[in-house]
């Protein structure tokens, strides 16, 4: 197409001013060949001829200025090349670099850049990260003598000849997350000291979570697809904030879980997202190893295999960077239905310029991975697992199989790639059955309704349709004691139902509460005794002004004791002298309580008694004057057999000694002995015969001699035996006999 | 409880408590446990302290009584033995 002259030299003189604005007389010498300003180099490189032979010389100099075209008047270099490839056009930096060397294209050195020379930025490939300039009235010329609309371009292919792989979508990814942290509400999975997940107490927890793949609710932990699985859901539920770990245990965390589950799906999107991007306790490329090369597990451990562990570690905290930014650029790709993995991770290596190789491989922690092996995770596990994508084999019956990916519509919402807002459902859910049981219709029930059922219900059976929940007394209770009351979860009921409520379970979900209120219990608390009333409100007072608010609330339990949460010791210290209170601590042995007061009666000290000795010596002794508040025991043989039976001796003992405060003396121990045990006692016996040998050989040879051994009745020591009255007469004539007698 | 030296502070930890809503649910519940082998105080006209330990036998004879109360702090967690390691 012939050139507009008003155009050209609008372009022309464009072209010159920015030339002379930005490079230097010596760079526009040697661009005009030694002899031209930047008029006359402008002149002759803004014609239709010149520019076609640039395109004709190959270097992909038009698909260069498609993608300028494309980014705006002044991208960066770099910002030009990744267009080229998102847009099809493959690596355009030759024909970028071309246009520059010619100087149809301005690269702009860096601000304060001084004694810079534009070959040599060429030549290090630095000025992809500088800014390059075609001036728009440029532009417009070249776009009128040039085509520059690219061709439409997406990959994929259609679905036919697909065979999808066993993938989770979001939705069972959600559901097993909800399933997962329902489980361990009120419980904890125990974790092995190196912080892998305890096998025995993980089989607990498992039942009922979905695996891709596998067949009925109970999942097969000895499967190496489905542990990774498994921990995956663990790793992103502690990563979303649903699980917390302390005191190596994975527990629920029921502000977590209520951020989660009971928000709309665009924000359960932003939370997955975020969760996944950030998720520092899960490697992709060692779960995929895992699942899909990884022996057959042992029932004992998994430990030898596996690098990871539930809290947070180098290598996974490494990998965060490198996931983002694959994310990043995955999401620019025209992808368009199913499309091979290995034309999407081409396209990602070649947009990645050595962040990835430098990522993985650099520093002490760097998990060492080839960058295609990193990407192929990704696009095969990591995302696949999170829901977002599904994976397939295309031509699986042929010889070369080739797996291919697409995004999930779920997942085109998660990534922003589509702006579209799933409605919510408006259609009654739920259907409550005279037996207490509750069908959730699966396409309609939203996961804020599903974590309410899973708060009040215990999930009996998943289908592909329905979800069944049953309602008992205990579930029912552990849902109010976590802030339902049954009001609410009538109307909630009422309002999700397809019909009314059986008169019998709104019956009995009334007669629960009325129950579950009567007692509370205080799993892990501190009592305060104080025995002056008024003197103890002023120590709650305290308590109260500087314990942390989100902890449990002071309780008066009585006029002299006040029950706190533990872990309080600051407001504790505040309140009351710590270093002159009696504290008994009753995961240690108890402070010494009692004194030996005459035979067989003890009394308290002054301290007092802690409850456990209190218990115990009403079991085993008789109180002396008030039974409430007695000021003495006295121990009662009777009850302490009945306490401890054959096992008395050693009990007894073990009571007295840790509560006394030097141990049990020497005499009252023998008179405990005595006590329980009738055959203790002691004979004095005089004028007694002794035989008293030369040595200890002796003495264990005159032991075996028949009518010595039959009238000895002790071996009192290494060289001397107490002889039996009646057989005086004889020993001493066996020793006559055996020339061992001297007289004295 | 202890009523011996009125000049200091005792400080009972690492126990559980059972409060209820009234005299009579109190002596409903020592009624549940009063087969068991346990080391129970009563506290003030409601209440009853015992070792945290014991927590769970107490929480279990509840549950069979249908009680499924409100709990308040962290239960002791039962204990599992470690996966056996390569090294072990």
């Amino acid at each position: 197409m012939p050139s507009d002259p008003i155009q050209k030299q609008a372009a022309v003189q464009a072209l010159a001013e920015t030339l002379a604005l930005h490079y230097p007389e010596e760079i526009l010498l040697t661009l005009g060949e030694g002899s031209e300003g930047p008029v006359a180099l402008a002149e002759r490189l803004v014609r239709q001829e010149t520019l076609e032979r640039l395109v004709r010389s190959g270097d992909k100099v038009h698909e260069a200025l498609i993608a300028l075209a494309r980014t705006g008047p002044q991208p960066r270099g770099e910002q030009a090349r990744r267009e080229g490839i998102l847009i099809g056009l493959g690596d355009i930096e030759p024909g970028l670099r071309r246009l520059v060397a010619k100087g149809l294209v301005v690269m702009l050195p860096a601000p304060g850049q001084r004694d810079w020379d534009l070959f040599d930025e060429l030549e290090t490939r630095r000025y992809l990260q500088r800014e390059v300039l075609l001036p728009p009235p440029l532009l417009a010329f070249i776009a009128a003598v040039l085509d520059l609309t690219p061709e439409t371009h997406t990959i994929g292919s259609s679905e036919r000849d697909i065979a999808p792989d066993h993938t989770p979508s979001l939705d069972i990814l959600e559901l097993n997350l909800l399933h997962l942290s329902s489980r361990l509400n009120g419980d904890a999975l125990v974790l092995n000291k190196d912080g892998t997940p305890n096998r025995r107490s993980l089989a607990r927890f498992v039942k009922g979570l979905i695996v891709p793949g596998q067949a009925g609710e109970d999942p097969d932990l000895l499967d190496p697809l489905t542990f990774e699985h498994l921990y995956h859901v663990m790793a992103l539920g502690l990563s979303l904030e649903l699980l917390v770990i302390a005191d190596r245990a994975v527990t629920t965390r029921l502000a977590g879980c209520r951020a989660f589950f009971e928000a709309t799906e665009a924000e359960r999107d932003r939370l997955l997202l975020k969760a996944w991007r950030h998720n520092d306790r899960w490697d992709a490329v060692e779960a995929s190893l895992h699942a899909y090369t990884g022996k057959h597990l042992t029932a004992a451990s998994t430990t030898d295999v596996r690098r990871g562990v539930l809290t947070s570690y180098p290598t996974a905290v490494r990998l965060k960077g490198p996931r983002g930014q694959l994310l990043s650029d995955l999401k620019k790709l025209p992808l368009q239905s199913w499309a091979e993995v290995d034309q999407i991770a081409s396209m990602l290596m070649a947009l990645d310029r050595g962040f990835l190789e430098s990522a993985l491989s650099n520093g002490p922690d760097a998990p060492g991975y080839a960058p295609h092996q990193f990407v192929h995770s990704i696009l095969t596990c990591a995302l696949p697992w999170l829901g977002v994508a599904e994976t397939g084999l295309l031509g699986a019956d042929s010889a070369t199989p080739r797996r291919v990916f697409h995004f999930t519509p779920r997942g085109r919402r998660l990534l922003r790639i589509d702006d579209t807002v799933a409605p919510p459902p408006t259609v009654p859910s739920l259907m409550v059955q005279p037996n207490f049981e509750i069908t959730a219709l699966r396409n309609t029930v939203s996961l804020a309704t599903l974590h309410t059922l899973y708060r009040v219900g215990e999930r009996v059976s998943l289908a592909n349709h329905t979800a069944i929940f049953r309602l008992t007394a205990e579930s029912v209770q552990k849902g109010y004691g976590q802030g339902i009351d049954a009001e609410w979860l009538v109307e909630f009921l009422t309002r999700h139902s397809r019909a009314p409520i059986p008169t019998n379970v709104r019956h009995d979900l009334f007669d629960w509460e009325r129950r579950q209120r009567k007692i509370t219990l205080y799993a892990d608390a501190v009592l305060l005794e104080y025995p002056d009333p008024d003197r103890l409100d002023l120590i709650a007072g305290t308590l109260e002004h500087y314990r942390d608010p989100a902890a449990a609330p002071l309780v008066h339990l009585g006029n002299t004791e006040l029950l706190l949460a533990a872990g309080q010791h600051n407001a504790l210290a505040k309140a009351i002298d710590l270093d002159t209170a009696h504290v008994i601590d009753y995961e240690q042995p108890p402070p010494p309580c009692l004194e030996h007061q005459a035979s067989l009666v003890f009394k308290p000290l002054p301290t007092g008694l802690d409850i456990v000795t209190r218990v115990e010596l009403d079991r085993i002794a008789e109180p002396i004057g008030d039974p409430d508040f007695p000021d003495a025991w006295k121990l009662d043989p009777n009850r302490i057999r009945a306490r401890w039976g054959r096992d008395a001796p050693a009990e007894l003992h073990a009571f007295f000694d840790v509560r006394m405060s030097d141990g049990i003396p020497a005499d009252l121990e023998l008179q405990l002995l005595a006590l329980v045990q009738s055959d203790i006692q002691a004979e004095l016996r005089r004028n007694v015969t002794l035989v008293v040998v030369s040595n200890e050989q002796v003495c264990n040879i005159l032991l075996e001699v028949p009518d010595v051994d039959e009238y000895v009745a002790a071996r009192l020591g290494p060289v001397t035996l107490l002889i039996e009255e009646d057989g005086i007469e004889i020993v001493e004539e066996t020793l006559a006999r055996l020339g061992l007698l001297t007289q004295r | 409880m202890s009523r011996f030296d009125p000049h200091k502070v005792t400080l009972h930890l690492n126990v559980a408590v059972l409060h209820c809503d009234s005299p009579v649910t109190l002596e409903e519940t020592l009624l549940l446990l009063k087969d068991l082998a346990l080391h129970i105080q009563r506290v003030g006209a409601t209440s009853i302290a015992f070792p945290r330990a014991e927590f769970a036998v107490i929480e279990r004879a509840l549950h069979d009584h249908a009680l499924f109360p409100r709990t308040i702090g962290k239960l002791p967690r039962p204990t599992e033995p470690s996966d056996p390691t390569p090294s072990d």
